[in-house]
């Protein structure tokens, strides 16, 4: 077959997804470069005092007894701030600007993968609390976190989907509508009851907040997706199992188990109901006439978009630990009467693998310029509310805005402007970005552990050198939110399919 | 199991597979398939039944039952002594190994170990006189301990032979000795004295000046345990010719490449069959997911290594059957792709569960882990790489 048989035209991608950091340029505010250090210089000391003495240990004592949950570290973590860090000080954190996270978890991941999800995985759900724009419930499970700060009792969150007989099919609609979901919430008087399990989910026994994704009608999930936030001690919501896994042993993977619970309306984020006024209002007022599914594929989006530079960042993190580990390693080394470091074919291994460091970073920092200029960081990183937030005393937000939050019409405000603010390309642009850096990242990270692993030998096996640690940490990046094979189905969906409208991606 | 039967004592290997082709997956050869149906056997009834205690860290008592059991059914006499000179026993062990590894590569890697250091023994036999080795309590296994992750010049780099008086002794440290606590020898390379020369030396475990430490934790293969060794002028018998250590090592590289690379094709195999029986499981999006396509990619990827690693497997113990020109080649390159594709298939074993994969429930993690750790077998991959090169120039 000739070219012209082939026929067709050659496919061109989309200059503004081909240009989000230059289009970032200028329009994004210049504090965030201090900011984003200062987060930095904090990482790095509580990686330096906290991480690295105890990561190699506490991954051997949950070897030995891997029901063991690390409550101290938490703790410490709290100590730090860590988990108040990046909530907005609108609803009482810190507010450092969200693409400094990635940053912070690459740095803690470059020293225990496991504990930087410690951290990373309250963001999670913090993400999946944001992306309902529910901000009543945002005010108040944030400034529990906070307060939990303060007092010294950690308050975590958790995002709580994946289910035994449904684990890709959660991550994206299209796929929702075939999943076999077995999680029910049945609208009640007053709330919902929920019945089902949820496995794998991170930081689950440590976590206060769960927020849960259930579904109204199990034969169609896709128009009855609910997300709820349920409270540990709850009735009818218990802990099940913890995983026994092969690496990130520090973040606990827990079963959570719901037997009749019931969760009243207050602790709804965002139910069908709900997500159907939008579309009639949309249609009302002429906005982009979403319907019901494509709302909550939205919200999945804005989650996974933020939720998958985070693991860009973990990856970042493990590919540069293994790097560093394998750097230390080849200059303490002799090979064959010589440095190891002396060895050109070991200095190509190594430029090698700082390559795979620097792209996995690229890879985030990009997805996170996507996301604040057209995702989840938007609004926070607008010049005019970013300066705001760092200029208005504490006080104006933690009493003068109180009753402003509080309201439901505030909610209705912010889920207006950043669901129908956001175009269907946006959406594209910063999910597909996402999934590149998922997938990327998270290989660079694993080839970085077999590289090291290479480079080391039969020093690179033992526990105490590290590597290995890193290398069975790295395994897990490659599969949970979402699996690499999805996320490169996602990429395609979102940055080359757009253009291709007869092809049904998650389908062949 | 039969009883009275084993690899010893049943039918000789040479007899059963005279005129029969000697290739481990050639079909019609009666001694393979006992030596496979014995390897399973053993692997299901043994193996599989102790799993949990196998896999644990520090060792519990149960592996010394079952290296006892191994002892008894002759696996350990595979791949050296007497019997040992061609390639039909070649491929015996190759089975052997690669059925255990199926089930548990740890325990296939401690029985490579002392076959590997008994190889060596031989090696130096040919040459001069070697010391002989005696079970130390009654009948039970008299395994040999060897360093089998180091190449010997980087193992004998912490230590020193010494000659005193009629005797020789060793002084210095060894890291990762392989099976260093259960053995009755260990089989070490030295220095000798202050010469650049390095030559390989048994002594017994645990005599005068013999101190060791704990079990040292590592990433996989839990029932083929480590320790590392400090000496104080222990005495010990030099094997072989002085010097001559390296070239030891190489020929039994050589000799038994192929059979390092059967293990890792055990743990391949074992990955791939999981990954294909829970690939025709597992429904998402609304079909097994053996039917996406992607799914199929990688369980393609997976059962096209094992083919090759199989194919090479076959391909070298053919050669060196032959003992013809460019010995060693193939033996060597076999082992080098074997380690590289065992990585990517355990992964992928992982990849296609998903996240129940990464969970000590499911046996690819443990794949996975077992199958990095293979990859320093024999010392550095990438120094072993060079070597071959230097080998065909
Ligand atoms: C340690 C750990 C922590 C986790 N933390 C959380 C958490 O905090 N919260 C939470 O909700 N979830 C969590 N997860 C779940 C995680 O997101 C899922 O494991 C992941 O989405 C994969 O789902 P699965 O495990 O069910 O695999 P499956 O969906 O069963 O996938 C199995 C294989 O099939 C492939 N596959 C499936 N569908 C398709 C398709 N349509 N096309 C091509 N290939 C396909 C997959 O790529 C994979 O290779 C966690 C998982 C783990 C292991």
């Amino acid at each position: 077959m000739t070219r012209e048989d082939v026929g067709g035209e050659i496919w061109q991608p989309n200059l503004e997804d081909m240009t989000v950091s230059l289009q970032a340029l200028g329009r994004l505010p210049r504090g965030m470069v201090k900011e984003t250090r200062k987060a930095l210089d904090h990482a790095r000391r509580f990686v330096d005092e906290v991480v690295r003495p105890r990561a190699l240990e506490l991954d051997r004592l949950l070897q030995e007894d891997p029901l063991h949950l690390p409550w101290d570290l938490v703790e410490e973590a709290n100590r730090w701030g860590l988990y108040t860090m990046f909530l907005p000080r609108l609803f009482g954190g810190k507010g450092y600007n969200l693409p400094a996270l990635s940053y912070v978890l690459e740095e803690l991941a470059s020293a225990c993968t496991g504990i930087a999800n410690l951290v990373g995985v309250h963001y999670l759900g913090v993400a999946t609390l944001t992306a309902s724009w529910n901000v009543r419930l945002m005010n108040r499970i944030m400034r529990e976190t906070v307060e939990g700060e303060r007092n010294g009792r950690p308050c975590l969150i958790s995002l709580a989907i994946t289910e035994p007989e449904a684990g890709t099919d959660v991550e994206e609609v299209e796929l929702l509508k075939r999943a076999r979901v077995t999680c029910r919430a049945e609208r009640v008087r007053g709330g919902y009851v929920v019945n089902g399990r949820k496995i794998f989910i991170s930081n689950g026994h440590l976590s206060t907040w769960h927020m849960l994704v259930a579904y109204e009608d199990l034969e169609h999930p896709e128009k009855g997706t609910v997300m709820l936030a349920v409270r540990t001690g709850t009735k009818g919501f218990s802990f099940g199992r913890v995983e026994h896994k092969m690496g990130q042993k520090a973040c606990p993977a827990s079963e959570l188990v719901f037997e009749d619970c019931f969760i009243p309306d207050e602790n709804v984020c965002f139910d069908p109901s709900y997500l159907r006024k939008m579309e009639r209002a949309s249609s009302y007022l002429g906005g982009l006439r979403r319907d019901l599914e494509g709302y909550t594929a939205q919200v999945i989006h804005y989650v996974v978009s933020t939720s998958r530079a985070g693991v860009g960042g973990f990856a970042t993190g493990v590919a540069r630990g293994a790097f560093q580990e394998a750097l230390r390693f080849a200059l303490q080394t002799e090979l064959g009467g010589r440095r190891l470091i002396e060895h050109e074919w070991a200095r190509c291994v190594l430029a090698e693998m700082y390559k795979n460091v620097a792209l996995a970073r690229l890879s985030y920092v990009e997805t996170n310029y996507a996301n604040s200029l057209y995702g989840m960081f938007r609004i926070l990183l607008w010049k005019p509310t970013y300066y705001l937030m760092k200029l208005m005393p504490q006080v104006f937000f933690d009493r003068v805005l109180q009753p402003v939050l509080r309201w439901e019409g505030t909610t209705h405000l912010f889920r207006w402007l950043m669901m129908e603010g956001q175009k269907d390309e946006e959406i594209q642009r910063t999910s597909g970005w996402a999934s590149l850096s998922k997938f990327a990242a998270s290989d660079f990270g694993l080839r970085n552990c077999q590289l090291a692993l290479e480079l080391m030998g039969r020093s690179g096996v033992r526990h105490e050198m590290a590597v290995e640690k890193h290398l069975r940490d790295s395994k897990l990046l490659q599969i949970y939110e979402g699996t690499n094979q999805l996320n490169r189905l996602n990429l395609f969906h979102c940055l080359v399919a757009r253009d291709f409208p007869e092809l049904r991606t998650f389908d062949e | 199991m039969e009883d009275g039967k084993n690899l010893r004592g049943g039918p000789g290997p040479k007899g059963m597979l005279k005129g029969v082709a000697w290739n481990m997956f050639s079909e019609g050869s009666e001694q393979l398939r006992l030596a496979e149906r014995l390897a399973k056997e053993f692997a299901r009834g043994e193996l599989e039944r102790r799993k949990e205690e196998l896999e644990s860290f520090p060792p519990r008592p149960g592996l010394r039952e079952v290296l006892a059991r191994a002892w008894e059914l002759g696996f350990f006499s595979l791949g050296h002594g007497e019997e040992a000179g061609d390639g039909e026993s070649l491929a015996v062990l190759c089975a052997v190994l690669k059925n255990v590894a199926a089930v548990d590569a740890g325990f296939a890697a401690a029985l490579f170990t002392h076959i590997f250091a008994c190889r060596i023994l031989d090696e130096a036999g040919r040459g001069k006189a070697k010391p002989p080795l005696k079970p130390r309590e009654g009948s039970r296994p008299c395994l040999v301990a060897f360093p089998v992750f180091d190449r010997p010049v980087e193992a004998a780099k912490g230590l020193r032979a010494e000659r005193c008086g009629g005797d020789w002794r060793l002084r210095g440290e060894v890291e990762l000795l392989v099976l260093g606590a259960l053995a009755s020898y260990a089989l070490l390379p030295a220095f000798l004295g202050d010469e650049e020369m390095v030559a390989f030396f048994l002594c017994p475990v645990g005599g005068e000046g013999w101190r060791q430490g704990p079990p040292v934790m590592g990433l996989g293969l839990r029932s083929c345990p480590a320790v590392d060794i400090a000496l104080q002028d222990v005495v010990a018998d030099p094997v072989g010719e002085l010097g001559m250590a390296e070239e030891y090592f190489g020929r039994a590289e050589s000799w038994l490449s192929p059979a390092a690379a059967a293990l890792c094709l055990g743990v391949m195999e074992g990955a791939w069959e999981e990954a294909a029986e829970y690939a025709r499981q597992r429904v998402q999006g609304g079909r097994e997911i053996i039917k996406w396509s992607e799914v199929r990619m990688m369980l393609s990827s997976m059962a096209l290594a094992c083919q090759t690693v199989r194919m090479l497997i076959g391909q070298a113990t053919r050669e060196l059957g032959e003992m013809g020109e460019g010995f060693g080649l193939s033996s060597r390159a076999c082992l080098l792709v074997a380690q590289d594709l065992v990585r990517e298939v355990t992964s992928d074993g992982i990849q296609v569960l998903g996240g129940i994969g990464y969970m000590k429930d499911r046996g690819q993690e443990k794949r996975f882990r077992d199958g990095h750790h293979l990859l320093s077998l024999l010392g550095s991959h990438p120094l072993r790489r060079l070597e071959f090169l230097g080998q065909l120039l």
